[in-house]
């Protein structure tokens, strides 16, 4: 029963794809407008075997993880300094405060102005729309950590960068997983708009192309690879939050 | 500190940032054509404001947004209630939800617009979808964590299934749907203005692409600016009216 | 009509989680007859399924095995004739005392000047006057509780259910509720079910108190306490023998090997 389960769970995916594919041969929609499954399925795998498909994924991947892995780097500094330093408190906050709601896909263009259009801009424009979730997230995390456990640690003599190290960081974690879960699949959005509107392939540059030679199945083919690379990439690391919080679990008291 | 002086004080960040951008490029430390400076984006802003052909654009966007936007909530939230009370819908739909849910919306953009063209239609229904299961999700959610003794109570005083659905598990998943519907409201800039740079005769993301590509380059920034106004004022009036909503939370 | 009782439970047994593979015993045998006015208690340790009885007899939970009737009929489900107050309030919180009290008028379709009439007529005795347009999460657990109970008594049910309903409440605030609850009992006699583990509160508002054992619950005891009380604080000899004798009836059900 136990080794059916994981099986079991396909089955809706299954009756899914089934459906598209008795949908689409009932003829309610052209083939244009729906092509099916099948053949779907079957430019799939032409894409894969040219090896086409792997390049781009491979390409998109890099930008969006990129772009992400930056913002990560630099969103969790801005905010621990934020939860730190006043001075960075005064600086960063009105910043935030506006950068958080507003729409940074605006800045594309400008991006490619500056950056031009290869992988620099995409990179770019991916870091800037993860960064201001990243620094939100890190920095309630950080500060939402328990005065008593600082004073605590403090008293029992820890110096100011082993309590940011062994005990603001380690608190903060879960959220600052949070705010990562969020902002990666923003960094994927991005980078396919960043794609589509620059070129230079990737996926999103495949699904530029099939839509500009009206090409239907290749259309739905690239939604269907992004939504694997989008379903693995969040998957991930959601498998990632569970190893890392149970790692913490066992070696902190949750103060969260 | 003079309590007069602390908003200024708070602003003070930005303006630095403002002076920063404005002396860089005069200085010509970056190129005055890469990053004009602030004031003359500023004035080429105020020359598009007072122009009327400016206007239609905006209105254009912003009538798309709402359009998708309010589809999206009317959608999402009967979905989500559904999906939270029906168990036929939750095992009809919730696979199709799990298995859309991860996908980034933006790659729709081209798939709408051989479905609709490059008009109105297509931006709202990328709108609807992009925006549709971040409302259902937290409205199933909200629904699911409605207090039992709530309906149990409502029950007793003689509330039928409907009103049980209307005035308990809506009323109680409230919260969340503003929640995801901040969310929501986030989506529908990045995809309006997504769809708008990337093909489109009408809008505010159509008239950034144009100003780019005819190198008008302060007109560019000035258009950026718009949507990134329009989106902060958004969020900021969104914010309002859930705390006027939610203000029974004490 | 007088002559049937207000509530038969019969040869009730109920299993949590039916169907599943972790089901668990919660009732067992249960044999209860409430007459028409009576105040009893259900007292018995944690997890001995007096709130499942509860809620069984509001109708909330489905049962399969035995009998539960009220005023005649079968329960298949929650009804205005049974009205129910939880220890956590369940105030809708999104509305305010005037609009909780309200609810139950507009479901049964009263209209409107008379529903007013009655709702505020019922928060004035609750002393809630003042309070009307307040919501829930700005007054204390006190007047929160009385608001509910105002809310239940709204639409004016023949039996109230109340699963620990002074619970949540601080000590002089729960000695307050009580006496109220005593005079709401008297001058209207309703059938009153109240579930607790506080064993004066039992035997102080109760002229019955049913005792049960640890899961699977069963009746262990009824013990009559339909004497006339002064207060929880009376000397009478009779309230604390009464006392003495539950506790120590409840307590031998923790020892082990019982049960």
């Amino acid at each position: 029963m136990s080794r059916l389960r994981p099986l079991l769970s396909l089955l809706p995916v299954l009756a899914v794809f089934a459906f598209w594919e008795g949908f689409a041969r009932a003829g309610i929609l052209s083939d244009f407008l729906l092509p099916r499954f099948s053949v779907v399925l079957q430019r799939i795998w032409e894409d894969f075997r040219d090896g086409l498909l792997l390049e781009a994924i491979g390409q998109t991947f890099y930008r969006a993880v990129a772009g992400f892995g930056l913002a990560a780097l630099l969103g969790v500094s801005v905010g621990v300094a934020m939860a730190g330093s006043r001075a960075a408190r005064w600086f960063f906050e009105p910043v935030v405060s506006v950068g958080f709601p507003t729409p940074k896909i605006a800045f594309l263009p400008i991006f490619m102005l500056w950056l031009g259009l290869g992988d620099a801009s995409k990179v770019a424009i991916a870091a800037l729309a993860c960064f201001f979730i990243i620094t939100t997230n890190t920095y309630l995390g950080a500060v939402g950590v328990d005065r008593h456990f600082l004073w605590a640690a403090r008293s029992l003599g820890a110096s100011r960068t082993a309590v940011l190290r062994e005990v603001i960081l380690p608190a903060a974690t879960p959220q600052v997983l949070t705010g990562f879960q969020i902002a990666l699949p923003i960094a994927l959005i991005t980078t396919l708009v960043g794609e589509m509107i620059m070129g230079g392939g990737g996926l999103g540059g495949l699904l530029l192309d099939s839509q500009r030679f009206a090409d239907s199945v290749g259309l739905f083919a690239g939604i269907v690879e992004i939504a694997v690379l989008g379903t693995v990439l969040i998957r991930g690391l959601a498998l990632l939050r569970r190893l890392l919080l149970h790692w913490h679990a066992e070696a902190r008291p949750v103060t969260s | 500190m003079a309590s007069a002086l602390r908003p200024v004080w708070l602003y003070t960040p930005l303006l630095l940032l403002a002076l920063l951008w404005e002396g860089i490029s005069r200085a010509g430390v970056v190129s005055a054509y890469a990053l004009p400076p602030l004031t003359n984006v500023l004035a080429a802003w105020w020359s598009l404001l007072v122009d009327p052909s400016f206007w239609p654009h905006v209105f254009a966007s912003l009538g798309r947004g709402a359009a998708g936007l309010a589809i999206a909530l009317v959608v999402g939230v009967v979905l989500g209630v559904s999906l939270a009370w029906s168990r036929a819908v939750n095992m009809l739909l919730g696979p199709v939800v799990q298995m859309f849910y991860p996908l980034p919306k933006s790659a729709l953009i081209p798939l709408t617009i051989i479905w609709f063209g490059i008009g109105d239609e297509s931006k709202i229904f990328l709108i609807f979808l992009g925006c549709l299961l971040p409302i259902a999700t937290a409205t199933y959610n909200g629904v699911r964590g409605v207090d039992r003794n709530l309906l149990w109570s409502a029950a007793s005083l003689g509330a039928g299934r409907w009103s049980l659905i209307r005035d308990v598990a809506f009323m109680g998943a409230v919260p969340d749907i503003l929640a995801g519907l901040r969310t929501a409201l986030a989506m529908t800039f990045v995809l309006l203005v997504s769809s708008e740079l990337l093909i489109s005769n009408e809008g505010l993301g159509f008239l950034i692409r144009s100003y780019g590509d005819g190198s008008q380059y302060p007109q560019m920034f000035a258009c950026s600016m718009t949507v990134m106004a329009m989106g902060f004022a958004a969020d900021q009036a969104f914010r309002r009216l859930a705390a006027w909503l939610l203000r029974w939370r004490g | 009509m007088s002559g049937t009782p207000a509530i038969r439970v019969a040869g009730l047994r109920f299993e949590y989680g039916e169907g599943t593979r972790q089901r668990v015993l919660t009732l067992d045998g249960i044999e209860l007859s409430v007459r028409r006015g009576e105040f009893i208690s259900l007292v018995g340790p944690s997890g001995c399924g007096k709130s499942t009885l509860l809620y069984i007899i509001g109708g909330f939970v489905p049962y399969r095995v035995g009998e539960v009737v009220v005023n005649g009929a079968r329960v298949t489900g929650p009804g205005k004739d049974r009205g129910v107050v939880f220890q956590q309030f369940a105030l809708f919180p999104w509305k305010t005392v005037l609009q909780n009290v309200l609810y139950g008028l507009e479901k049964q379709r009263v209209p409107r000047a008379e529903a007013l009439d009655r709702a505020r007529g019922l928060l004035r005795t609750a002393r809630l006057d003042g309070f009307e347009n307040h919501y829930p999460s700005q007054l204390s657990g006190g007047m929160r509780q009385r608001a509910a109970i105002a809310r239940t008594l709204a639409v004016e049910p023949d039996i109230l259910l109340m699963d620990e309903p002074f619970g949540a409440l601080d000590a002089q605030t729960r000695s307050v509720m009580q006496e109220q609850l005593r005079e709401i009992w008297r001058s209207t006699g309703k059938t009153v079910v109240f579930v607790t583990h506080d064993v004066r509160e039992a035997v102080y508002l109760s002229e019955r108190v049913v005792l049960m054992t640890k899961r699977p619950g069963r009746i262990k005891e009824v013990v009559d306490t339909a004497f006339p009380k002064t207060g929880e604080m009376t000397a009478d000899p009779r309230f604390h023998e009464a006392v003495a004798h539950i506790w120590k009836s409840v307590r031998a059900e923790f020892e082990p090997g019982h049960g």
